[in-house]
């Protein structure tokens, strides 16, 4: 065979891979098969010259394209019916059983439904994080304010006549945060007292965490003359201790 | 071209006789290479039927009953050193339908040979 004839050859297959293309491989395999045969049985005809096969290849290539279609169009048609029929085949038996069964279960009573509720409520109802444990209570106590330390106060008041009289004490509460580190010591506190009984200028030393509490309580004492006195101003001075308890 | 129910195109027609013409030099099955020769010599053409259509009018005929195929014995093929072949065979009912559409044309020529008007 010339290279035109294989050339035309090559041709002529190429097309049958094409119009053969996802046909169901015992069609698309016969005629594959039948073409080729042809190809091989022209190109060794001994009656046939090398001129003629390559006409003959050419023209029975053309001449048949459209009914290559044809033919595609037609299996196709008998593979989708097929397909239909197989399709309907497994449908049916299908649809019987689901109405058998839905027969069935509507002899069976009914169970008492849970009340649905709406996904997205749910969801957003799970979303959210539980609630977080009520604060631990002290043992054996009913009450539920925190418990505090407080340091203890001694104090010396220097004035002319009678000492006034302390009406209103505030006790200088120790810092939780000294009780967690093991902070413990004394203070002093000097201020004066008012002829209104106020506390005021007070100093403290040394200062720090503890000193600012104890600050801060005796600022808020609240002192008054004795008897019939009248009202003279007076130095404070307070001592506080801060010890943990045992 | 349109088909009348229950009638072959002239192609279908052809091929029968070519494959009656086969069998009678002793050729019971052929391939399809060995039909498109036969049916150019009884065409009197030159060019041999179009890959698409005389496969296409084969499988159209097999459908119907008048032609049935097999595949070849892989050994002979090989053997030979060649593609396997499809080997087609003309049924009785084929051979019966080639003599009733030869029949009419025979009384036809038969009656204009005699100078009668066709019936």
């Amino acid at each position: 065979m010339t290279s035109i004839g294989a050339f035309m050859a090559a041709c002529v297959r190429a097309w049958t891979r094409i119009y053969t293309w996802r046909l169901p491989a015992a069609v698309r395999d016969a005629r594959r098969q039948e073409i080729e045969s042809d190809l091989w049985e022209s190109s060794h005809d001994p009656q046939m010259t090398r001129a003629e096969l390559v006409v003959q290849m050419t023209m029975r290539l053309t001449l048949g394209i459209a009914d290559d279609f044809a033919w595609r169009v037609a299996q196709v048609s008998v593979t989708r019916s097929a397909t239909l029929r197989t399709v309907t085949a497994a449908a049916v038996p299908c649809v019987l059983l689901l109405f058998a069964l839905s027969r069935l279960t509507a002899d069976v009573p009914a169970l008492p439904e849970a009340p649905m509720r709406a996904p997205h409520v749910q969801r957003t109802r799970s979303d959210r994080p539980p609630p977080p444990p009520p604060p631990p209570t002290r043992a054996g106590g009913a009450s539920s304010e925190p418990v505090f330390q407080y340091g203890r106060t001694s104090y010396s008041i220097v004035t002319e006549g009678p000492a006034p009289v302390r009406i209103s004490e505030v006790r200088p509460v120790y810092p939780p945060l000294a009780v967690a580190a093991g902070l413990e010591g004394h203070v002093v506190v000097r201020a004066r007292i008012t002829e209104r009984g106020r506390v005021t200028d007070a100093e403290v030393a040394p200062a720090g965490m503890l000193g600012a509490a104890a600050l801060h309580a005796v600022q808020q004492w609240e002192f008054t003359a004795q008897g019939t006195e009248a009202p003279r101003p007076a130095l404070l001075t307070v001592r506080v201790s801060f010890e943990r308890a045992q | 071209m349109r088909r009348k129910p229950g009638t072959l195109v002239p192609l279908e027609i052809a091929i029968c006789a070519a494959a009656s013409a086969l069998r009678r030099r002793g050729v019971d099955e052929f391939h399809g290479y060995e039909l498109a020769k036969q049916l150019a010599d009884i065409t009197e053409r030159r060019l041999l039927t179009a890959y698409g259509t005389l496969y296409r009018a084969l499988a159209r005929l097999e459908a119907m009953g008048l032609l049935e195929s097999r595949r070849e014995d892989p050994a002979i093929a090989a053997q030979e050193n060649r593609p396997g072949r499809r080997l087609y065979r003309l049924t009785a009912l084929a051979e019966s339908t080639v003599r009733e559409s030869s029949r009419p044309r025979r009384r036809a020529a038969v009656r204009r040979r005699r100078g009668e008007a066709p019936a």
